[in-house]
């Protein structure tokens, strides 16, 4: 009976984990990517509100650079082939078909993102608000510069 | 009742007037590189994206009149600009004219860098002698007539592009003036984020009001301080931009703007930075020239 529930927990869990990959419309995924961006600005921009304008702890700073790292690897899987700008059937969004062209690139940048947040987050623990502004000066340019310069089409 | 004798006033002029005669120094290679990063020369000269060698040329550059490339300008002496005479080189940055007699198309931004000083300009050549010469030919531009005929370009000069050195204002302070010198004869944002007339000359009346037409046919948001441009910045906002390329929200600059970030804004100095900032903040704020998306 156990064994039973315990299966049927792990069939859920493969359920919960495979319906997103299969049910999902590429509109969906685009919009759910969107999101997850967002959840990146959103610490992105806690980062530069502690850095230009002083708000903010360290504590909030290591916050920031815990979700930079959670989500940094996964960007990959948000970008499904056909679902970029310019793929049948799919609203005006602003994935470059570069993306899936030169894939490796993509995800070797965000490869770069993780270890940026990495050393971000290393600076934040110092509680040194000269290191974390140092970090942050290279988590901008060189983390989120290396998808959305070649990447990501601009606003329109 | 002592005097101050002829000699000391001398003396205390000659100080004070150092540094306008500093225009007259020898060019240097250090104060170049600065010209060099401001003026953005490597992104557009350099084919980034397939890690080509610097200078060695740039990648296709589309535009409504056709598609161009950057040519090599490293010092290599037959595919590059080694041969020039520092004479030479100023007028093809001031006047748009090779050593050759050729007048060059306006998308390299002759019409900007015309205002920058000849110091500035001899220092930058200084620096580009420094690095690698690379033997490449340049690519031809793929222009459609009648603009392949570069005679067309010289009714268009005529119209659309008024040579001379920039001129400080004086009503104006100095960090002003040096945002402004910048921004008009190096940093050349104008020519990105201003609305060009119909012969793609750039449109003073709507100056950084952003552009429809931008490389690549990139939207090229209004950066005045309007709503519609950075009305809500804070000095400190731009100069953060121009450092590591974050948006006050949060979000990253992309496309064309991350190069300037990474290859021209992030290397001036902070206090270059700075003055473009204050210059900003100071235009005049005007509606978007960008039209609203469907």
């Amino acid at each position: 009976m156990r064994k039973g529930v315990f299966g049927a927990v792990i069939a859920a869990a493969a359920i919960a984990i495979a319906v997103p990959a299969v049910a999902q419309s590429p509109n969906d995924t685009i919009a759910a990517r969107v999101a997850k961006m967002k959840e990146l600005g959103a610490a992105s921009g806690a980062i530069t509100a502690y850095v230009r304008e002083n708000k903010g702890t360290p504590a909030d700073m290591v916050k920031a650079g815990e979700t930079m790292q959670g989500l940094a690897l996964q960007i990959p899987t948000w970008f499904p082939k056909g679902t970029g700008d310019g793929d049948p059937g799919v609203t005006k969004n602003r994935a470059k078909m570069d993306i899936w062209a030169k894939f490796d690139d993509f995800s070797k940048a965000a490869t770069a993102l993780r270890a940026e947040a990495d050393a971000f987050v290393a600076a934040a623990r110092s509680g040194d608000r000269e290191k974390i502004t140092a970090a942050a000066a290279t988590l901008g340019p060189k983390g989120c510069g290396g998808c959305h310069t070649p990447f990501r089409a601009p606003q329109s | 009742m002592p005097t101050i004798s002829p000699g000391i006033i001398a003396v205390l002029l000659a100080v004070t007037l150092v540094p306008a005669s500093a225009a007259a120094q020898g060019p240097s290679a250090e104060r170049g590189k600065s010209v060099f990063d401001a003026g953005g020369c490597l992104a557009c000269h350099t084919d980034l994206k397939n890690k080509g060698e610097p200078l060695a040329g740039g990648p296709p550059l589309k535009t409504p009149f056709g598609t161009f490339y950057a040519p090599n300008i490293s010092p290599d002496r037959t595919h590059g600009i080694g041969g020039w005479t520092d004479v030479q080189f100023v007028r093809a940055m001031r006047e748009g004219v090779g050593p050759d007699g050729r007048h060059y198309y306006p998308v390299f931004p002759y019409t900007s860098y015309t205002k920058a000083t000849e110091q500035d300009l001899r220092d930058l050549k200084a620096y580009i002698m420094t690095l690698a010469p690379v033997a490449k030919p340049s690519r031809p531009h793929d222009v459609g007539f009648p603009f392949s005929i570069r005679l067309t370009l010289l009714p268009w000069k005529w119209l659309n592009f008024t040579p001379g050195e920039w001129k400080p204002d004086p009503s104006k302070d100095a960090v002003w003036n040096r945002g402004a010198y910048l921004t008009e004869a190096l940093t050349h944002c104008g020519e990105c984020h201003t609305p060009r007339n119909l012969m793609g000359g750039i449109d003073r009346k709507r100056w950084m009001s952003g552009s429809a037409d931008g490389p690549d046919g990139e939207k090229v948001p209004n950066i005045t301080p309007d709503a519609s441009g950075i009305g809500k910045w804070s000095v400190k906002d731009i100069e953060g931009l121009l450092s590591d390329g974050g948006n006050p929200d949060g979000d990253y600059v992309g496309g064309s703007m991350g190069e300037v970030v990474a290859h021209s804004s992030s290397k001036l100095s902070a206090a270059d930075r700075n003055a473009i900032a204050v210059y900003f903040k100071s235009l005049p704020a005007l509606p978007s020239a960008v039209p609203k998306k469907k």
